[in-house]
């Protein structure tokens, strides 16, 4: 009886600390909202002082409208971008956690000359098989990816109004 | 002088008397020592002076044996399995009687499956583990697997067996173990899958597994080893037993896998009678259970019955037929609906409503027979059939998946001793398959085999052992030679060493072979081109027994080749899709130590303990196998005292090291897995101690409520608590 005792005492604390199996932890929901992609350029690049600043914006307002408005959307957080060095060939681009609402204009965009307020023209943008741009609703836990593709040869109708 | 004359005159009396006695008929019986009952099949050696074997007779089924013309015999053995080797000096002038007492130690030390003819544990060169009647008794297994669970090496994942890592988990078809009952195949024909819930527990007498390949006697699917469960003898006076046994499942502690409408209840009556009329011996049981499951849509109702007769033919044959009849109406539960809700099936309508109709018969004739003085014949033939039909999971639909698979068998067997030290064991084997089924198709598949074995003593403590059956499987076009070899030496009294080589096989299975259907999302297609997997083994042991304590270790080294299992095609016509292929090699290895503690030399303490390593490894791309545990673990210890019955057995499993990732994908958390702890026990009272002819039990299986996986997504069973009652007569 005392081996079964001591056996049945190895047994029991040997295995009373655990229970095995367990519900798997619940699952925290994603709230961010990610817009990403890869930028391809294609084409001829413009010398430096007429590119600037290189950098994808992701817009609010649908176009046509103003460098002044997007300048000013910038400040208001209806417009974000993220910058892109000057000559790379391939580069991914990341808008993280942006307002969520809706976006009609996604587009690489160049600052061709000195003014940074008025100077800037869009070298590709996001556009459907028809060549409308991608309107992007943006909701918590989206992750969208979105590829642009530049050519400096042949550059898009522009949104700006002079 | 006259001393001289005297010494003379006695010498040439003695040496008439040797003469005379050399041509006299030499007649005995054999008894047991205790009961006085005549002991059939013994081996009787006659000696000469120096001890060498002159003649040997097996004892004819009174126990009588019959010498002739022997000359210089001064001594007569008798060797009978369960019995002290017992000799005695010959008297010529009355009836031998030799009475054999009972061998304490060779309680479990008795195999008729390793050689297929009946001889002691510590003479076979390969690891085999025997449960007999009373530790089947004292666990109280529910189903065989139950009770396969506590054998040392023998993991089971659902309804799948794993010997030394042998298998993994195959979706539950192409058993790489042979069943067998009473020395006859038990695999369905169709999916060469186990029955467990058809096998007449309360009348099972023993279990055998024998562990490593098997088919030189066996055939196919004896690739990783063989069980072989064999029923008891019908008693000689009329007995009877009810048994009655209910319980329920604990509920999950975690509430959100808490399913509140589940009655988690479960039971069993049965009814067992044995004795004899007239000359036949009679054993019966017919039994009905019902177990609402711990989980939805895994219920089942069942009945079974079993019926055995001996019949004696004449004084040295005896016919034994046996039928197993058994029914059961389940759940179709294949898969959880994930780690957070694990007792809810994966797809809830199809397992509640989609009711799985299993049914099983068995019939076996089995005819001994003692030919001679030293031959015996054994004749078997077994018809068994499986049958499954699913219920539409709407009314009125049509029915879905079934099948009749159909296995006759035949195989005859002589034994004999060829000389003095050899003993030789052959026979022929015939089979034919028969499947009709919407889901495999209707498949005939005949095979035919030789096998011829030879025991070898070249000297009393060394046996060598050699066999080879060649296998004809015109089905799947390949005739199979499967050799082994073998050889026990025995030092020192009750020490033994064993080394052994063999080779295993096993055709695919129909259901491998052409199946096509959708099962729980998973679509699967035929493979018609499959070809048998094999495997070879080595595998080196020693045994030491005494009164109080056996030690066994082994070391094996096997290698699988062709192995069939599943796998993820693409196909442009197809699209995704499972089949069954020959894909891998491997590698398995390891070591297994037992040892069996019995400090007083009886029941009133036994604790056993059994460790088992496998390195299981694929040797194409040198990974780990999936769902082999590479550490067993079991541990045992039980006391009977004044009537007081008391068991507690520990088993641990280590978690598997590799699944299937196609699972791990298809079913939520289907990787899920731990190591497992399971601690069953259990009480018994003999009511006989207060006037009532009965036996009262309480059992608890998974007695901490641990919570883990032997099959993926499968959350093994929950605590369970049952009470049972049994009286007879």
């Amino acid at each position: 009886m005392k081996y079964l005792s001591l056996f049945f005492v190895c047994v029991i604390f040997a295995v009373s600390c655990d229970k095995g199996l367990e519900p798997p932890p619940p699952v925290t929901p994603n709230t961010n909202i990610t817009l990403t992609g890869t930028v391809h350029f294609t084409g001829n690049w413009p010398p430096q002082d007429s590119a600037r600043i290189t950098a994808v914006f992701l817009v609010e307002a649908a176009p046509p409208f103003t460098v002044s408005q997007v300048i000013i959307g910038l400040l208001a957080n209806t417009v974000q971008w993220d910058t892109l060095h000057y000559k790379t060939p391939d580069t991914t681009y990341l808008f993280f956690n942006p307002p969520p609402g809706t976006y009609h204009y996604l587009c690489v965009g160049q600052q061709d000359g000195d003014t940074a307020t008025t100077d800037w023209r869009a070298v590709g943008f996001a556009h459907d098989l028809s060549g409308k741009p991608i309107t992007f609703n943006l909701q918590s836990g989206d992750s969208i990816v979105q590829n642009l593709y530049v050519n400096f040869d042949s550059l898009p109708a522009q949104p700006f109004i002079q | 002088m006259p001393r001289f004359s005297v010494c003379l005159i006695a010498c040439v009396l003695f040496c008439i008397a040797r003469i005379a006695v050399s041509q006299t008929i030499i007649h005995g019986v054999v008894k047991d020592g205790l009961t006085g009952e005549t002991i059939p099949g013994a081996v009787i050696g006659l000696k000469d002076p120096t001890g060498r074997v002159l003649a040997r007779q097996i004892s004819r089924g009174n126990g009588e044996f019959l010498f002739k013309n022997i000359a210089n015999a001064v001594s007569v053995n008798a060797h009978a399995l369960g019995y002290r080797d017992t000799s005695v000096i010959l008297s010529f002038d009355s009836l031998i009687v030799i009475s054999l007492m009972p061998n304490p130690l060779e309680k479990s030390g008795l195999t008729v499956t390793a050689e297929r003819y009946a001889t002691s544990i510590k003479d076979v060169p390969v690891s085999t583990a025997v449960m007999e009647a009373d530790d089947i008794q004292s666990r109280n297994p529910n189903q065989l697997d139950d009770a396969l669970r506590y054998i040392p090496g023998v993991s089971v994942e659902n309804n799948e067996v794993n010997i030394r890592g042998s298998s993994g988990y195959t979706y539950g078809v192409g058993s790489r173990v042979l069943l067998m009952l009473d020395g006859t195949p038990m695999l369905s024909a169709d999916q060469g899958s186990m029955s467990f819930n058809a096998l007449p527990m309360y009348d099972i007498d023993r279990i055998e597994v024998v562990k490593g390949p098997g088919s030189a006697l066996y055939g196919t699917s004896a690739l990783g080893g063989v069980i072989n469960v064999i029923t008891k003898t019908p008693d000689k006076d009329l007995h009877g037993s009810l048994n009655v046994f209910s319980g329920m499942y604990s509920e999950p502690s975690y509430p959100q896998w808490q399913v509140p409408s589940l009655g988690r209840q479960f039971g069993v009556i049965d009814g067992e009678a044995s004795g004899t009329i007239g000359n036949v011996g009679l054993l019966g049981s017919l039994d009905y259970g019902r177990n609402e499951s711990y989980r939805i849509g895994d219920d089942n109702y069942r009945w079974d019955g079993f019926l055995k007769g001996n019949i004696p033919v004449s004084n040295s044959t005896q016919l034994t037929i046996s039928t197993l009849l058994a029914h059961e109406n389940r759940g179709n539960w294949v898969f959880w609906q994930s780690l957070n809700r694990p007792l809810v099936p994966s797809d809830s309508a199809n397992a509640v409503d989609a009711r799985v109709h299993s049914y099983t018969a068995d019939v076996i004739a089995n005819l001994n027979s003692i030919i001679g003085d030293n031959m015996i014949m054994n004749v078997k033939m077994n018809f068994y059939n499986t049958l499954f039909t699913t219920d539409p999971q709407v009314a009125g639909d049509t029915a879905k998946g079934h099948s009749t698979a159909a296995l006759w068998n035949g195989e005859a067997t002589l034994s004999f001793p060829a000389a003095s030290n050899v003993y030789i064991t052959g026979g022929v084997n015939a089979a034919f398959e028969n499947v009709t089924s919407d889901e495999f198709g209707d498949h005939h598949a005949p095979l035919g085999a030789l096998f011829a074995q030879a025991e070898y003593k070249p000297y009393n403590n060394v046996t060598v052992n050699a066999g080879l059956r060649a296998d004809l499987e015109p089905f799947y076009n390949v005739y199979l030679i499967s050799p082994k070899l073998g050889a026990t030496y025995e030092p020192y009294n009750d020490l033994v060493f064993r080394a052994s080589y063999g080779r295993g096989f096993r055709t695919p299975t129909i259901t491998e072979m052409f199946i096509s259907t959708t099962l729980d999302s998973f679509n699967i297609q035929s493979n018609p081109n499959l070809r048998p997997e094999y495997s070879q083994s080595v595998e080196g042991g020693v045994n030491y027994r005494t009164k109080y304590y056996s030690l066994d270790a082994a070391l094996y080294y096997s290698t699988f080749t062709d192995l069939i299992e599943p796998e993820v095609v693409f196909s442009i016509d197809s699209g995704v899709y499972i089949q069954f292929q020959n894909v891998t090699k491997a590698l398995l290895y390891g070591h297994e130590e037992t040892i069996d503690i019995t400090p007083f030399g009886n029941n009133l303490l036994d604790i056993n303990l059994g460790y088992t390593y496998v390195f299981p490894e694929n040797s194409v791309t040198n990974q780990i196998l999936p769902y082999r545990p590479r550490h067993l673990v079991q541990l045992g210890a039980r006391t009977q005292w004044k009537g007081i019955g008391l068991s507690v057995d520990f088993r641990y499993v280590s978690k598997y090291e590799v699944t299937d990732t196609l699972l791990a994908q298809r079913v939520p958390n289907g990787d899920a897995r731990v190591d497992a702890y399971v601690v069953n026990a259990g009480a018994s009272y003999d009511l006989r101690n207060v006037g009532i002819p009965a036996m009262l039990s309480l059992e608890a299986l998974n007695l901490l409520n641990y919570y883990y996986v032997e099959a993926p997504g499968n959350l093994a069973p929950l605590r369970s608590v049952a009470l049972r009652l049994q009286t007879g007569f």
